[in-house]
């Protein structure tokens, strides 16, 4: 049997916000989902987010954001990404994420947008359905 | 038996949202343990469980001080002076306003600061110096008002208040309102602290004593259990948490010498008020009664006045939902019932589109102050003190409620206080084991919010149609940098230098902070240079919010 890699997901806050309970409902969710989970904690950059994920191999960066600052955190996070030929890493969204920026988001190239109340399920949904399109690439 | 299996299904024990057993139908037996004096008493009188005052609403009101601002100074200005002509008042009756921070001042940087330019004005008003907060208060005069200002330990603003009312010639102590000054419970709610702990609490002392000593109308302590609510406690661990708080903050004021029944009146709780109807309702009944008890038997308070817990409620922000967001004037609506069955000394109603990640419109803000007088003026519950008073089932809830309240504190009295509890990430732990449980509740439908997990709108049918108004930081922060750039250099810098160098020697030592702040502020410091000095001395708290290890 050949052990399979877990995926590993970055989670991420920037800047000034400290809304964390999303946060720590992800990190636990996603483990129990048999996800490898590292937190950034808060205060962080897009420097400091990417050269993190790079360093951690992720498959994805959770970036959560509750001050309106979504579009252009991932306007720089993706351009770092792409920077350091990192492109493969999948950048997400979720926090306080109004419905109306969705399609603005998306068209940056951030892979998935989750709005406030968003089911865990749904997140988790989300990534095994990204991986498994991934493996068949 | 046959047909048994049916009867216990409606007749099997539920849970409330914090996971308190109810059953289907009361009765005497369940309230045969009341013994009214002791349990209950008269509203007004000890243990308060039936409320503060002794003629419920009748005399007070429970005002409505919607929290409010953002953008420029006067963008907020303009948004008080709309509001106050739809009621906005203290419970006393007074015009009152309710102002937010923005995340940069908030949390002690300037407005020029380019790292976070991305954040100015957002969510609140920036306040950098005495010009800011002259600018939101223009034309407000400033006896008769209760004033509503949000910050944290070390105040920079109630420092700015206090400088312009002695530059007006008005007396410090004419002056009524609130500060938050809780920058400990920020710790496990919305993680605006800057300081450890132990510094915290020494900031938080500081302006304790100022406002004893100086300002006998204004609360001081507001411990900001909303927060933690809204960061994922449960309605027992809400109040728990908060008390444990209180009685760290009461030690340490007692240790410098402040009197208990001095300083009572300057302690307020801010309470959530969630969903789950009965369970808030019992949630503010339990926590007087626990609250009340401890002021008479742990800290020996002398005066009736002292041992009646004042709680500023709010209805829950987290409760809101994108999906359908016009429902959120009903739950908000629902809410406020609770509170005001539960006895809540003063009310604040969220905006339905606080949760579209906007700025609240001034209609919405408008709907929820009328929410309010609605329920004052048409609904004739203000009539009669504590109505669910003697109800089987809310004196049960309550009961349960107030077991679940002291099981907590005396956890946290064992550990070694509410700092201790959270140094040693108890207080995390406690509280992500419920926000677990909560999210995979609404994932299997154990847990219902409408449009969320059920009745979900169809694409397209759910979203908000109606106006919103975006944010704008990119100007706010060139527009404040201008100003910041014209306040330096109209200022005499040589005396900033003095007042900075006399903060830093008192905080080195063991100073006196808050007389000192009045003359910084006098002198047109700003709060990044306040709170640079207060960073330098007292270091910043580098530990993250939610460290994994406690997570679980």
């Amino acid at each position: 049997m050949k052990t399979e890699r877990k995926v590993r997901i970055l989670i991420a806050k920037a800047g000034l916000d400290a809304h964390t309970r999303g946060v720590s409902i992800l990190i636990k969710r996603l483990r129990d989902a048999g996800m490898e989970v590292i937190y950034t904690g808060r205060f962080q950059t897009p420097e400091t987010i990417v050269a993190a994920a790079i360093q951690e191999d992720v498959d994805f960066i959770f970036l959560s954001d509750h001050l309106g600052s979504h579009i252009p955190l991932s306007k720089k996070i993706l351009e770092l990404l792409k920077e350091k030929g990192a492109e493969h890493i999948a950048l997400v969204v979720g926090g306080m994420i109004p419905e109306r920026d969705i399609p603005a988001l998306k068209a940056l190239g951030v892979r998935g947008a989750f709005p406030p109340h968003t089911l865990v399920s749904t997140v988790i949904d989300f990534v095994n359905n990204e991986m498994a399109s991934r493996a068949n690439r | 038996m046959k047909g048994q299996g049916d009867s216990t299904s409606s007749a099997e024990i539920r849970y409330t949202a914090s996971g308190l057993p109810i059953k289907a139908v009361y009765t005497p037996e369940d309230i045969k343990f009341l013994n009214y004096e002791k349990d209950l008493g008269n509203p007004g009188e000890y243990p308060f469980t039936r409320g503060a005052y002794p003629t419920g609403y009748r005399d007070f009101s429970w005002g409505q001080r919607p929290v409010l601002g953002y953008g420029l100074p006067e963008d907020t200005n303009k948004r008080i002076k709309a509001l106050l002509k739809y009621g906005m008042a203290s419970p006393s009756g007074m015009p009152s306003y309710n102002i937010t921070a923005d995340m940069v001042t908030g949390l002690g940087y300037d407005s020029d600061d380019p790292r976070f330019a991305q954040w100015v004005g957002v969510n609140g008003p920036p306040t950098n110096s005495i010009e800011d907060l002259e600018a939101i208060l223009d034309g407000i005069p400033l006896e008769g008002v209760y004033h509503g200002i949000l910050c944290y330990a070390p105040n920079w603003r109630l420092a700015l208040l206090a400088a312009i009312a002695d530059n007006r010639g008005v007396p410090r102590s004419k002056l009524a309102g609130a500060v938050l000054n809780d920058s400990l419970h920020s710790f496990i709610g919305e993680g605006c602290h800057v300081f450890p702990p132990r510094a915290c609490l020494r900031l938080i002392v500081d302006t304790l004593r100022f406002v004893t000593e100086e300002m006998p109308h204004f609360r001081a302590c507001d411990v900001q259990a909303y927060s933690s609510r809204e960061a994922g406690c449960d309605a027992p661990q809400e109040v728990a948490f908060a008390i444990a708080d209180m009685i760290e903050v009461i030690n340490a004021c007692l240790n410098i010498g402040l009197d208990i029944d001095d300083l009572a009146p300057h302690l307020t709780f801010f309470f959530a008020c969630s969903n789950d109807f009965f369970e808030e309702v019992a949630k503010f009944r339990a926590a007087r009664k626990v609250w009340a008890q401890i002021m008479s038997e742990r800290f020996k308070a002398k005066k009736e006045r002292s041992y009646r817990m004042r709680m500023q409620v709010k209805t829950s922000g987290a409760s809101l939902t994108s999906q359908y967001p016009l429902l959120n004037i009903v739950r908000a609506g629902f809410q406020a019932l609770a509170a005001i069955l539960g006895g809540a000394t003063a009310l604040n109603i969220t905006n339905f589109d606080e949760c579209l990640g906007a700025i609240p419109m001034e209609e919405s803000g408008r709907i929820a102050l009328l929410t309010g007088k609605v329920l004052e003026y048409e609904t004739g519950i203000k009539e009669v003190a504590d109505p669910l008073g003697g109800s089987y089932y809310v004196e049960s809830l309550t009961k349960q409620m107030e077991e679940r309240i002291w099981n907590y504190l005396e956890k946290i009295d064992h550990i070694g206080g509410y700092i201790a509890a959270l140094e040693s990430g108890y207080l995390h732990r406690e509280i992500a084991a419920v926000n677990t449980k909560y999210s995979y509740d609404l994932d299997t439908g154990k847990r219902v919010l409408i449009g969320v997990n059920k009745f979900q709108p169809e694409e397209g049918e759910g979203e908000y149609r109606g106006q919103i108004m975006e944010h704008d930081p990119e100007r706010w922060y060139r527009i404040m940098s201008e100003r910041l750039r014209n306040l330096r250099a109209r200022r005499d810098n040589g005396r900033v230098r003095e007042v900075l160098a006399k903060l830093k020697e008192a905080a080195s030592g063991n100073g006196y902070l808050s007389p000192i702040y009045i003359e910084a502020a006098k002198a047109y410091c700003t709060i990044g240079e306040v709170y640079g000095v207060l960073r330098e001395v007292f270091g910043e708290d580098t530990s993250c919010l939610v460290p994994l290890e406690w997570v679980g």
